[in-house]
């Protein structure tokens, strides 16, 4: 009977334009809601990105570096036994991956230092000065005093906070209390040479740094250290450093460990920032989906008969299923696309200057973040954003969609 | 054509309606039989609410019924699923409608040609069908115009060669001149004789417009839901159509009364009761 009942997809397409544009006033009220969404969820996901980013970078330069190589169990025991006995076995594998910018060799221990009869709890850091540079950015966090040279074996510096709470000044003696490989403990005189902020709080709390040397000397651990740190050249690429170590060091003599292992809190953050992220998405998608629900329902509603007429002439109702959707879907990813380039012309407008959130800064430190933001757009938010916004498309559509296939004939064709 | 022999295009026996408000029955139908022939040009008329448009409609496989049989062009519509009535509608009936209905967004060559492209043709030769159709009811020269750039009987002409741009065996036309003034409605009427004659397209129209129920080659009276009266070729006595027991006369309890007499002993007619009481 029939050569075939299919509609081209210009027709389709015809039909969702020319009913978009019959009442235009409704279409642009729907598409201005829609693209005031769509911009302020692009905004909103880009400032989380960009101070997500902020925070990582922050917190992987202020110490932990991208990932840290120990000797096994160090971690946990944090006890000078467990040291890498050759670092040179691990030191040559950097110089084969370009992905690697900066590495330094480290020893740390806790101790305990006093100054003019004040005594603390301290975190000892001894570090290469030198290469220390190319991994963090410590040297630059000196608020006093300079930052520490090759050959300073009687030199210290310590976190402004530590400093402040034992009351020292540059200068001053300060005498560290550490154990050594045996057991014994011992203690040293070092002159404090500056004070350094990390950006992090809690570290500079605690922090004294001294020179490798020295503490492998004052120590007794010969050339021995207890991490390698490692800079990457993006924070995207630790997870191929990562793979990469784990094979390549993949007797039991290593644990390597990512910068997200090194602070769970932080992951833990970084993994609410990513839920509130979602919850975002959400419900800019829930607001958007309503709307175009309306929109469409109310349109529905007013073409009833049409849609009646279309029908009694030979439609088949899958077809009409299909404009109705058509008709939605066009319409979200209209609203997508504008709401995601105005997002977009926002974000950049403001990416270099950043937004100051100075007034809060306190609030930030703690997390490593900084006070001014600089909104990012990644590929994967706008993935998220425009696949959501589709899906929502799908399922603000296909209600009404649906229903305009359940329509009477009858009752349609005598709307007056 | 005319001439050839006369088979039937529509068929009712013993045809049952009933609509329901609420708990409230409203027969709209009862016991039509009805025979209509290829060729014709029937009119089906009688007040508002005498049932014309639900008779169209369940011709037309628009509407169920509650009971009875309807064959149009041979084929039980009744038995049909939605999409085979909707195939059956594309290819086999053309509809006019009062309120011209045509599809807002689409110009008048649009509008004429989108039946042609539901039935699988290229937008190429809808489009010329649509021309041919369109120069056919005199309006070829409007063609790009969108209905509310046209007149109301602009429109209805419109809607005439998009209901024959289908090709189609039988045209029904619900109250086609309702909407137009009577000089214009006048001309309508015309052209769907002249069509009617020319192509031999089978039409049946309801409608209470006396220039109307004068061009009938069959008039068909309904009166609460029953045919009252038909003539052939007016001013002829009553033809084989037949209504089987007039009751316009009875109360309407009685009315009613008949009517679920005669659904009762139908189980089909039962199970539509059921359903359209359950959507009401």
């Amino acid at each position: 009977m029939a050569e075939s009942d299919h509609l081209g997809l210009f027709t389709y397409l015809s039909l969702a334009t020319r009913n978009l544009l019959r009442n235009r006033r409704r279409t642009l009220i729907t598409l201005i809601t829609m693209i005031f969404g769509i911009a302020t969820l692009t905004l909103l996901s880009a400032l989380n990105d960009g101070w997500l980013s902020q925070m990582k970078t922050n917190f992987i330069l202020s110490y932990t570096g991208h990932l840290q190589i120990h000797a096994k169990g160090f971690e946990t025991s944090q006890n000078l036994n467990d040291r890498i006995k050759d670092p040179e076995e691990v030191s040559r594998l950097m110089q084969s991956y370009p992905e690697i910018i900066g590495w330094t060799q480290r020893i740390r221990t806790s101790g305990l230092a006093s100054v003019s009869g004040s005594s603390a709890g301290i975190q000892i850091m001894a570090t290469d000065p030198e290469q220390e540079t190319w991994v963090t950015s410590m040297d630059q966090g000196i608020k006093e005093g300079i930052w520490l040279r090759p050959g300073m074996s009687h030199d210290l510096l310590l976190g402004r906070t530590i400093a402040q709470n034992l009351g020292a000044e540059l200068g001053d003696r300060v005498i560290l209390m550490a154990q050594r490989l045996n057991g014994e403990m011992v203690s040293e005189v070092f002159f404090l040479r500056g004070i350094l902020e990390t950006g992090a709080p809690q570290i500079d709390r605690t922090l004294a740094v001294i020179t490798l040397n020295s503490a492998q000397q004052w120590l007794q651990m010969d050339q021995t250290i207890t991490d390698i740190v490692i800079r990457a050249d993006n924070h995207d690429n630790t997870d191929v450093l990562y793979r990469l170590f784990v094979q390549q060091l993949s007797d039991l003599k290593y644990e390597i460990m990512p910068w997200q292992e090194l602070d769970p809190m932080v992951r833990q953050w970084l993994e609410f920032s990513d839920a509130y992220g979602f919850v975002i998405l959400f419900v800019v998608i829930i607001l958007v989906l309503i709307e175009i629900l309306n929109t469409m329902l109310i349109s529905l509603h007013e073409r009833q008969k049409e849609l009646g007429v279309i029908v009694a002439i030979g439609t088949k109702r899958y077809q009409v299923f299909l404009m109705l959707l058509l008709e939605a879907v066009m319409l979200i990813f209209i609203g997508a696309i504008l709401g995601y380039l105005a997002g977009s012309l926002l974000v950049f407008s403001v990416a270099d200057s950043g937004i100051n959130l100075t007034h809060f800064a306190n609030a930030f430190e703690f997390f490593y973040m900084d006070p001014v933001i600089h909104p990012q757009l990644t590929q994967s938010s706008a993935i998220k954003i425009l696949g959501a916004t589709l899906a929502a498309a799908l399922l603000a559509g296909i209600y009404p969609a649906w229903k305009a296939t359940r329509l009477s004939l009858s009752q349609a064709l005598r709307i007056q | 054509m005319l001439n050839q022999p006369a088979e039937s295009v529509i068929k009712t026996r013993e045809l049952h309606k009933c609509y329901w408000v609420g708990t409230m029955p409203f027969p709209a139908l009862y016991g039509i039989n009805l025979e209509i022939e290829s060729g014709e040009f029937a009119v089906l008329a009688g007040r508002s609410g005498s049932g014309k448009s639900t008779l169209l409609n369940i011709v037309g496989a628009l509407e169920s019924t509650d009971s009875g049989r309807v064959e149009v062009l041979g084929q039980n519509i009744l038995s049909m699923n939605q999409d085979q009535r909707t195939q059956f509608r594309l290819h086999n009936i053309g509809f006019i409608f009062q309120a011209y209905n045509l599809i807002r967004v689409f110009s008048a060559r649009e509008n004429v040609a989108y039946v042609c492209q539901l039935q699988g043709k290229s937008k190429k030769e809808s489009m010329e069908i649509a021309n041919h159709w369109l120069q056919e009811v005199e309006i070829g020269h409007l063609g790009y115009r969108r209905p509310d750039q046209l007149s109301g009987g602009q429109q209805q002409r419109v809607a005439v060669a998009r209901a024959l741009a289908s090709k189609p065996k039988l045209i029904l036309a619900d109250e086609p001149t309702a909407n137009l003034d009577s000089m214009t409605g006048r001309h309508l009427i015309h052209l769907m004789q002249e069509l009617n004659q020319r192509l031999g397209t089978t039409f049946l129209i309801s409608s209470h417009d006396p220039d109307v129920k004068q061009a009938a080659s069959r008039l068909i009276k309904l009166a609460d839901g029953q045919i009252v009266e038909a003539w052939n070729d007016i001013p002829k006595p009553p033809s084989s159509i037949t209504s089987s027991c007039p009751m316009s006369n009875l109360p309407l309890t009685e009315r009613l009364r008949n009517y679920f007499k005669a659904a009762r002993g139908n189980a089909r007619n039962k199970k539509h009761l059921r359903k359209t009481r359950r959507r009401s």
